[in-house]
C-alpha cells in the first residue's frame, strides 16, 4: 500500500508536465494546429524560468518570465505558420533547433560566463515548495497522489477540469471545434479563424512555458542543457493517446508518467538491465500508444496542420 | 523569360535566408555580450586557412550531405523523416560491427560491406514508421522523433556493453580494421572519399526523383496522395519504399562518418547530424544537387563552431540558432512557389 502511494504520488510529479503541456497542445491541435515545435518552446520555459528565478530570487519572477518567453517563442510559429501559411512541421522543427541553440548560449553566457567556465558545479535555485492540502492530503493513496504536491501540480489538475468545461459547455469550446473540423464551414457562420488559432496557439504557449518552467523550478532545482529530453514531444502523444480531450489527456499523462516512474524505480531497484534499456522506455511507450490509438482515428481535428486561406 | 524570372527568384530566396539569419546571429552574438567579429573570423579562419582545414570541413560536410539528401527525398514523397538522426547513428552501429568482426577483409571488400551494412540497417530503421504511416496512418513524425531517442540509448548500451573497448576511459567502441578507413584523396589533408561519394549518391538520387517513373510515382504522392491514388499509382508501397530509400542514405551517412572520420563508435558521433539535413534540405528546396551547396554551408558552420569555441568563448550550440532562423526564413519563403509548382516527369527539376 505503501509503496503503491508513493509509486502514484511519483507518477503524478512525473505526469504532471506532460499534462499542462499536452493540455495546452489540445487546444492549438483542436484548432487546427499541429506545433512538434513544443519540445523547444518547453526548453525555453526551462531556461528562462531559471534564469529569471536566479536572476531576480523568486520562483514567481521565473515563472511570469517563463510564460512570456514562451508566448514570444511560440509567437514564431504562429505567425509563421497563421499568417505566412509555412509548413507546420517544418517551422516546428526549426524552433526546435533554435531553441536549441539559444538556451545553451545563453545559459552559458549567463551562469558560466561563455563555453569555457562551464563547471562541474551546478548553480541551484529556490523551487516552488510542496504544498499539501489539509485533510486531503491525509486519504490514503489518493491523497498523496493528488493532494500533496507543489502548486504547479494543482494548476494543471484544476486545468483538466476548467478545459473540460471550456471545450465542452461554452460557445468557444464549440468554435474551437468548428475551426479544427471545418474552418470554411467555421468562416461562414462567421467564426473569425485566424483570430481564434491565434489565441488557442498564444495559450498552448503560456502552457508549455508553465510546464517547462515546472521542470527547472519545481521538479528540480536547476537547469541543464537539453533538459525536457524529448518531453514536448511526448506530449504531443500524450494529446494523441487522450483523444484531444482534457480528461484522455490526464489519464495518458498519468500512463507516461507511471512509464517514467517506474523507470526510476527500475533503476533504484537495482534490477540488472542496462542502464540505457531503462532509458528507452517512455520513448518505447509512446510509440505504442500512438500506435494503438491509430486504430480508431476518432478525434482528431480534420483540419490539423493545414494553413487556412480566407477565400 | 518568366521562367528565367522564376529560376533566379529561386536563387534568391536561400541567399536572402543566410543572410537573414546572419545578420540575426550578429545581433544574439553582440546582445548577449560575445566579440561578434571574431567569432565569425574565426569562423571563416577555420574553413578557408589553409588547405587541410577545407579537407576538414568537406568532411564534416559529408555526414550532412547524405542526410541532407535522405530529408530531401523522403520531403519529396510529402514523408516528414525527422528520424535521419537515429537512422545515421544506427548506420554507424552496423558499420562498426562490420568493421571489427570482417578484420581480415581487403579494403576492396570490407569498404563496400560497410557501407551497404550503414544503408541496411538505416533502411530497416525506417522501415518501421514507413510501415506504420502507410498501413496504419501513425504519424511519422512523432515516431521518427521517438526512434531518435531510442537509437541513441542504443548506441549509448551498444558502447557500454557488447562493443565496449575496455582499454578507454570514456564509454567508445573498439576501431574498425585500418582496411576498413575510407581513403584519403588528398595528400597533406585528412579529406576522405565519402564527400565524393556524397556528390555521387546526390547525382543518382536527382536522377531517381526526376528522370524516372519510380521519381515521378515519389513526388506526385507529395504532391497529393489521393490524386496519386487515383492516377493508379499504389500510394502506400511508394510510401514505404520513400522512407526505406531515405533511411539507407542516412545509414550510409553514418557508415561513413565511422569508417572516414572517427574510426571507432561514441555516443556523440553525430553532433545532431539528422536535425541539421532537415535546413539542408529546406534551404536547397529539397532539391539533391542543391543539397550539396547547403551541406557545404553547414559542414562549414559545424567546423567552425569548434574554433569559434576556442577564439570567442561561444557555445558551439551557437550554430543550432543560425540553423533554426535559416529554417524559419526558408519556410515562409516556399509558401508562395507551392501554388504553381508543376509535376511533370520530362521537365524535372522544380
Amino acid at each position: 500500500m505503501e509503496q503503491l502511494a508513493s509509486f502514484l504520488a511519483a507518477s503524478m510529479r512525473m505526469a504532471a508536465p506532460l499534462l499542462i503541456a499536452a493540455l495546452g497542445l489540445a487546444i492549438s491541435e483542436r484548432a487546427g494546429m499541429i506545433n512538434i515545435g513544443a519540445e523547444g518552446v518547453m526548453l525555453m520555459g526551462a531556461f528562462s524560468a531559471y534564469a529569471g528565478a536566479k536572476l531576480i530570487g523568486s520562483y514567481w519572477a521565473g515563472m511570469g518570465i517563463a510564460i512570456i518567453v514562451s508566448v514570444l517563442m511560440i509567437s514564431i510559429f504562429a505567425i509563421t505558420t497563421i499568417t505566412f501559411r509555412a509548413e507546420q512541421v517544418v517551422v516546428g522543427a526549426g524552433i526546435n533547433i533554435l531553441c536549441a541553440g539559444l538556451s545553451s548560449v545563453v545559459y552559458r553566457k549567463l551562469f558560466y560566463g561563455g563555453f569555457e567556465g562551464i563547471a562541474s558545479t551546478t548553480i541551484t535555485v529556490k523551487t516552488f515548495p510542496e504544498l499539501p492540502i489539509p485533510g486531503l492530503s491525509q486519504i490514503p493513496v489518493l491523497g498523496p497522489m493528488l493532494f500533496n504536491h507543489n502548486i504547479v501540480v494543482y494548476f494543471g489538475l484544476v486545468m483538466v477540469v476548467v478545459l473540460w468545461f471550456i471545450i465542452n459547455k461554452t460557445s468557444l469550446g464549440l468554435k474551437l471545434i468548428a475551426v479544427g473540423e471545418h474552418p470554411k464551414a467555421a468562416d461562414s457562420l462567421g467564426i473569425d479563424v485566424i483570430k481564434l488559432r491565434y489565441l488557442a496557439t498564444l495559450f498552448s504557449g503560456i502552457m508549455i512555458g508553465i510546464a517547462g518552467a515546472y521542470l527547472s523550478i519545481a521538479q528540480s532545482n536547476a537547469f541543464a542543457e537539453n533538459m525536457t529530453s524529448g518531453r514536448g514531444f511526448i506530449a504531443m502523444a500524450v494529446v494523441i493517446l487522450g483523444k484531444w480531450s482534457p480528461i484522455g489527456i490526464f489519464a495518458g499523462s498519468l500512463l507516461f508518467g507511471g512509464a517514467n516512474s517506474l523507470q526510476m524505480s527500475i533503476q533504484n531497484l537495482g534490477i540488472t538491465i542496462p542502464r540505457n534499456f531503462v532509458l528507452m522506455i517512455p520513448y518505447i511507450a509512446t510509440v505504442l500508444a500512438v500506435v494503438a490509438v491509430s486504430k480508431n482515428k476518432v478525434g482528431a481535428p480534420s483540419a490539423q496542420g493545414i494553413p487556412y486561406r480566407k477565400a | 523569360m518568366n521562367k528565367f524570372k522564376e529560376k533566379l527568384r529561386g536563387f534568391a530566396k536561400p541567399f536572402i535566408a543566410i543572410i537573414i539569419a546572419f545578420i540575426i546571429c550578429w545581433l544574439i552574438l553582440v546582445i548577449s555580450g560575445y566579440d561578434a567579429p571574431k567569432a565569425f573570423g574565426a569562423l571563416w579562419n577555420s574553413g578557408f586557412k589553409n588547405i587541410k582545414s577545407f579537407g576538414t570541413v568537406l568532411n564534416k560536410t559529408s555526414p550532412i550531405l547524405f542526410t541532407g539528401i535522405a530529408v530531401a527525398f523522403a520531403f519529396r514523397g510529402n514523408v516528414f523523416n525527422i528520424g535521419a538522426e537515429g537512422q545515421l547513428l544506427l548506420g554507424a552501429a552496423a558499420a562498426t560491427w562490420v568493421g571489427t568482426t570482417f578484420t581480415s577483409l581487403p579494403s576492396y571488400l570490407l569498404i563496400p560491406l560497410i557501407l551497404l551494412s550503414g544503408a541496411i540497417a538505416g533502411a530497416a530503421f525506417a522501415y518501421i514508421p514507413g510501415y506504420l504511416k502507410a498501413k496504419h496512418g501513425v504519424s511519422e513524425v512523432i515516431t521518427t522523433i521517438m526512434f531518435n531517442y531510442i537509437a541513441l540509448q542504443f548506441i549509448g548500451f551498444l558502447v557500454r556493453g557488447p562493443f565496449k573497448d575496455t582499454s578507454q576511459m570514456e564509454p567508445q567502441s573498439h576501431p574498425i580494421a585500418a582496411s576498413g578507413f575510407l581513403p584519403y584523396i588528398i595528400p597533406g589533408t585528412k579529406l576522405h572519399i565519402g564527400f565524393v561519394l556524397g556528390i555521387v549518391f546526390a547525382i543518382i538520387i536527382s536522377i531517381i526523383l526526376f528522370k524516372t517513373y519510380f521519381g515521378y510515382e515519389v513526388r506526385a504522392v507529395g504532391f497529393n496522395p489521393m490524386a496519386a491514388k487515383t492516377g493508379g499509382i499504389a500510394v502506400e508501397r511508394t510510401m514505404i519504399t520513400t522512407m526505406l530509400i531515405s533511411g539507407a542514405l542516412a545509414g550510409i551517412g553514418g557508415a561513413i562518418e565511422l569508417a572516414g572520420t572517427t574510426h571507432y563508435l561514441l555516443e556523440g558521433i553525430s553532433p545532431g547530424y539528422g536535425f541539421t539535413a532537415i535546413a539542408v534540405s529546406i534551404l536547397a528546396a529539397n532539391n539533391p544537387i542543391g543539397v550539396i551547396f547547403s551541406a557545404f554551408l553547414f559542414g562549414l558552420l559545424s567546423a567552425g563552431a569548434t574554433s569559434m569555441q576556442r577564439a570567442a568563448d561561444v557555445s558551439a550550440s551557437f550554430v543550432n540558432i543560425f540553423q533554426g532562423v535559416i529554417i524559419i526564413f526558408i519556410s515562409i519563403a516556399a509558401v508562395k512557389s507551392v501554388g504553381h509548382k508543376k509535376l511533370s516527369l520530362k521537365k524535372g527539376g522544380n
